[in-house]
């Protein structure tokens, strides 16, 4: 690592004084952070990392009228365990429980979960390898590249990766809010395909809001990897389901590892809204989900897994 | 059982029944309490006083040239100590990197030079500093006054071997890209295939696989003076890394062997053994910093640069000619070898077709087989053979293809068509299909209740005889009434110091708290073998020089017991010398202790049998079940059975613990692991663990473990080593093949699966390998 200062705040305040004198970072968990410092990932290294596991009282998990309330530093292996979360969310705590390893959960925060940067393996090739669109370069290496891993729903902004975090999936099909010390952003409204996340200048998450579910509704959460622990999801499929009786009155459907930010699939949403939900319901709703899908050269693959992902999540148990 | 083969050229005591030591589980590792506590210290955890940090400048192009460097900059930065150019005359006067006797580079391969075969080869200039970030800044220096002469390269072999492809060496051959090129043959296989009932054609490839160790190579390297020197020829070289064998330093810097100690600083090598060649460069460079600036110098390796070797990638096109009987008349094999970067030496000959056809050992009963084996260079990195010549097993599918055309059981048609000097084949097998309730069904046929195809995977493998090496064993009884043996090869997980002490307890008769196996570094034997050796074949070694202290111990206790009595009328128990015929007149060792040593030179050898020179008398057949999601193209592996004929287990956990982890490693390079570089600049894109993915235990199916002791074998008591003969890369296809009937090269990631389900076109799948649709 190279030389930088390490300032320990007390208060959002201070933090938020402190990231906004510039050229500075915020240290959480620090489970992405310092692997990005250790390989220079980044064209620019920061002169000051914000230490702000010392803020305290902020790691709580709450339950109230309105629904859950999760502080920032609240540690992934606390919300995958959770009894409040799994009890009334548990599509978050199943997320949680599928992220990384039991030693980065129980260091990873909330909030570092969500504004963690991208996997992509280009953006990640120490010392700056590759000095993409997303790091203010004009080339995106992955598209013609080796792109298994990334977006099979285009590059909005240049950038072809996928967002790596689950717990943004799963809270995408809940429809949380994310609290910071400026405002409160809506889910789908929180991420940016090229910068991560729509955080500006000293401005951090302090919560995340999950609204109660609606009576009668049912979630899931579903990770595609390689390996059965540590990996980053390929594809993930996060459902939220309001049922009446065999009909589907509402749903929200998030899939992750599909685009530079989590998406919600209104597409298959709306294939299942208002219908007797059962295997051909679940059958037309991961298709049209999919149908929007451009997949790269190498990543095709990923859209018929999509696709049976999507179907399982909605096919009712039988 | 039965067998042609006797141990009697293997030594004394080689068919010993009774057994109080060796075998017995539970007896902790002498090493157990310092790895388990973290009491151990590895080459990386060294820390002298005074210490610099070395690293090398790592090319950024996956083929180039330096044209000019400037580093005048870097070695004017605060806290450098020493910048080395290629050009320097000490880099200039350092032998090949191959005079590392044992090294597995050519001798193509200079200490430091202006070219770069691979992206991440070391080039044009290392520097010494005050810590790894100056070293960083330095190297940042260096590289932004450096120019480079880009050229094309090439990844994979048959993209070198194609016409047209880069020349990558063309001052070593300017034609090709071509390294070696050999054919063998036997019989007249030609009129073979013609005159068979069936011919079948199949291919058969592997990528290269990066030997992603848990620890990167480390080493530290300091010259002094302070040993003694009667010829005062100079300053002592130490040594801590990844190379044990002092003359390789010896023969680098021009001293005496005995001025070089190598690993007095721990004995703890960790996982590196047999990794040579990832700290090669560092065992040239790291003594010549040190050297140059007075002080000890470490060089680490990060875990990118872990990725510098590889095992080698290979693509067999086979075809073979058998009966409607089930008999293999011919097979014809032409494989391209990837031999990666300049100065990698995988050459061709002991993984071609023909030896994996014949399996010289066991000896297939095919009279005809012949290979053609082209190995090229490429520039993915820089590949041996070694453990992987295991891995490649292209027989194993051919009796596959033949079950699947004849409607036969695999195993069936393996014994069919293999010699079976004796009977271990016949019993590894039968207690493998035993483990997994093993019910043959042709391919695609089974389906599992969840809806997942089942598959079988199976292949057999002769286990080494390690009659290679010859070992010096002393034996010291010291007045202590304990048995010291000196060893000089470092602790790295196979644990045959434990095994040496159990066969010197068991044949000297004493407890085995009374035997002490002790690191010395300095104990070396220059010309006639030395205990610097890790393994296979030092228990057999040790097992000798205890009968000859026993002897010794004997002879020197009969008078104690009284006039007349002979050597002949003792025995020794539990540290004693006793009178046989009233065991109750007994002395402690302790008594005879202090002038009481053996010196025993020598090796187990090949077995004394009618089989070829170097045959392999014992065998060991692996099985697996998986599963496959034909929606999704998971592959899961779902139970492995490993039945392996040990000759005879010394120590149980250190043998069940040489099955466990390469069925660790094949689950890893079956189901996903592969070295991937950008195809455009040939960048490693997933040199870090996240990104190549070992795997977890999570993904470990459970294993059955089948042992047999057949003490066929030459090691002690028979047999020997397991986990070079474990290891495959065929086995989980295989179990894929049976699954689904399409045969799939590792890694089988779902996309390839899906590809060959015709879900998707393989087009759109990136890899060097075949995907059969």
């Amino acid at each position: 690592l190279k030389t930088f200062a390490h300032v320990d705040v007390k208060s959002i305040a201070d933090a938020s004084t402190a990231l906004g004198a510039g050229n500075a970072v915020l240290i959480a968990g620090g489970t992405d952070l310092l692997g990005r410092l250790k390989d220079n990932v980044l064209p620019s290294y920061p002169a000051t990392v914000v230490n702000i596991k010392t803020i305290p009282n902020l790691n709580y998990i709450n339950q109230d009228s309105s629904g859950l309330k999760i502080g920032a530093l609240a540690f992934i292996e606390d919300i995958a365990n959770s009894s409040t979360v799994k009890g009334t969310w548990p599509a978050l705590s199943t997320a949680a429980a599928s992220v990384a390893s039991p030693h980065v959960r129980a260091m990873g925060t909330l909030g570092g979960n969500l504004a963690q940067h991208v996997r992509c393996w280009y953006y990640r090739v120490p010392n700056n390898r590759f000095n993409c669109i997303r790091k203010g370069g004009n080339t995106c290496f992955a598209a013609s590249g080796d792109n298994r891993y990334h977006s099979i729903y285009g590059a909005p902004k240049g950038c072809n990766s996928v967002y790596p975090s689950d717990t943004a999936t799963a809270l995408m099909a809940l429809n949380a809010s994310i609290v910071t010390n400026k405002r409160s952003i809506g889910i789908e409204s929180f991420f940016d395909a090229l910068t991560g996340t729509v955080l500006g200048s000293g401005e951090l998450i302090t919560e995340v809001d999950v609204p109660t579910p609606p009576a009668g509704s049912n979630q899931s959460f579903t990770k595609f990897r390689l390996r059965k622990a540590v990996d980053f999801a390929i594809l993930s499929v996060a459902t939220m389901l309001t049922m009446s009786g065999s009909t589907c009155t509402a749903a929200r459907i998030a899939l992750g590892g599909v685009a530079p930010t989590p998406l919600r699939s209104t597409a298959a949403e709306s294939a299942i809204v208002g219908k007797t939900l059962d295997a051909n319901a679940a059958a037309a709703a991961a298709s049209a989900a999919v149908g929007l899908a451009t997949p790269l050269q190498y990543n095709v693959y990923k859209v018929p897994i999509l696709k049976t992902l999507i179907t399982r999540a909605l096919t009712p148990a039988s | 059982m039965s067998s042609t083969y006797n141990n009697t050229s293997s030594g004394r005591n080689q068919n010993r029944s009774v057994f109080n030591v060796v075998g017995q589980r539970g007896i902790p590792s002498m090493y157990s309490y310092a790895l388990a506590t973290g009491a151990a210290k590895f080459a990386r955890d060294v820390v002298i006083p005074g210490m610099l940090f070395g690293k090398a400048l790592r090319s950024p192009y996956a083929r180039a040239t330096i044209t000019s460097m400037d580093t005048t900059a870097a070695a004017a930065l605060p806290g450098v100590r020493a910048v080395i150019r290629w050009d320097d005359p000490d880099i200039q006067a350092l032998p090949p990197l191959n005079s590392f006797s044992g090294m597995v580079v050519d001798g193509t391969l200079p200490a430091l030079s202006a070219d770069a075969y691979f992206e991440g080869d070391e080039v044009g200039a290392v520097v010494a500093a005050d810590s790894e970030e100056i070293c960083d800044q330095a190297l940042a220096l260096i590289m932004a006054n450096t120019k480079w002469n880009v050229l094309p390269f090439v990844l994979d072999e048959k993209s070198s071997y194609a016409s047209g492809a880069p020349i990558l060496n063309p001052d070593l051959n300017s034609k090709n890209n071509v390294y070696s090129d050999s054919t063998t043959s036997s019989g007249s296989v030609t009129n073979a295939l013609a005159s068979s009932d069936y011919t079948i054609e199949y291919t058969q490839s592997y990528p290269p696989v990066p030997y992603h160790l848990s620890d990167p190579a480390t080493g530290v390297y300091y010259w002094d003076q302070d040993q003694t020197d009667p010829s005062s020829t100079g300053p002592d070289l130490h040594v801590q890394d990844v190379m044990s064998v002092a003359f390789n330093y010896a023969s680098e810097f021009k001293i005496p062997g005995y001025k070089v100690y190598p690993h007095d600083l721990t004995q703890y090598m960790g996982p590196q053994y047999c990794c040579f060649i990832q700290g090669i460069r560092y065992m040239a460079l790291g003594p010549l910093l040190a050297k140059r600036t007075g002080k000890p110098v470490r060089m680490a390796q990060d875990r990118r640069e872990s990725f510098d070797v590889a095992g080698a990638g290979a693509h067999f096109d086979i075809t073979i000619g058998f009966n409607k009987d089930g008999t293999l008349q011919a097979a014809n094999g032409t494989m391209l070898f990837n031999t990666g970067a300049r100065g990698g030496n995988a050459t061709a000959y002991n993984m071609n077709s023909y030896n994996y056809f014949w399996m010289g050992p066991v000896g297939s009963k095919t009279p005809n087989i012949a290979s053609h084996s082209i190995a090229v260079w490429t520039a993915m990195a820089r590949h041996r053979n070694g453990l992987d010549t295991a891995s490649q097993m292209v027989h194993a599918q051919a009796f596959y293809r033949m079950a699947e055309k004849l409607g036969k059981d695999p195993t069936d048609l393996v014994l069919l068509n293999f010699n079976t000097p004796n009977s271990s084949l016949s019993t590894v097998i039968a207690n493998g299909k035993k483990a997994l309730n093993w019910q043959w069904h042709q391919a695609g046929t089974k389906k599992l209740p969840d809806g997942r195809m089942h598959g079988y995977g199976f292949r057999i493998k002769d286990v080494a005889v390690a009659g290679t090496i010859t070992y010096h064993i002393n034996l010291i009884l010291k007045s202590d009434g304990k048995v010291y043996m000196p060893i000089g090869e470092g602790h790295f997980g196979t644990f045959f110091q434990d095994c040496c002490a159990m066969v010197i307890a068991e044949e000297l008769g004493a407890s085995l708290g009374d035997v002490i196996v002790s690191y010395d570094p300095n104990t070396m034997e220059w010309n006639n073998g030395t205990a610097r050796d890790r393994g296979a074949g030092m228990p057999w070694a040790a097992k000798e020089a205890a009968i000859d202290l026993k002897a010794k111990l004997l002879a020197a206790a009969a008078p104690s017991f009284g006039s007349g009595v002979t050597a002949a009328q003792l025995d020794t128990k539990n540290s004693t010398v006793y009178l046989i015929s009233d065991p109750t007149k007994n002395f402690p060792f302790s008594k005879f202790g202090g002038t009481l040593a053996t010196d025993f030179i020598g090796k187990c050898d090949a077995p004394n049998t009618s089989l070829a020179p170097g045959t392999f008398p014992t065998m060991n057949a692996i099985f697996c079940e998986v599963a496959v999601d034909t929606q999704t193209g998971v592959v899961e592996v779902l139970d492995w059975a490993a039945a392996c004929d040990a000759g005879k287990v010394i120590r149980p956990s250190s043998f069940e613990g040489q099955i466990e982890q390469p069925l660790m490693n094949m689950t890893g390079v079956g189901l996903y692991q592969e070295m991937i570089r950008d195809p455009q600049y040939g960048v490693l894109l997933n040199g870090d663990t996240l990104g190549f993915m070992p795997p977890t235990i999570l993904d470990l199916a459970p294993i059955s473990i089948q042992t047999t002791e057949s003490r066929m074998g030459t090691g002690c008591y028979g047999g020997v080593a397991q986990a070079h003969q474990i290891f495959d890369r065929v086995t989980i296809p295989l179990a894929v093949y049976n699954a689904i009937g399409k045969w799939i090269d590792p890694p089988i990631t779902p996309d390839k699966v899906l590809a060959a389900l015709g879900t998707i076109s393989a087009s759109s799948v990136r890899t060097t390998g075949g995907i059969e649709t």
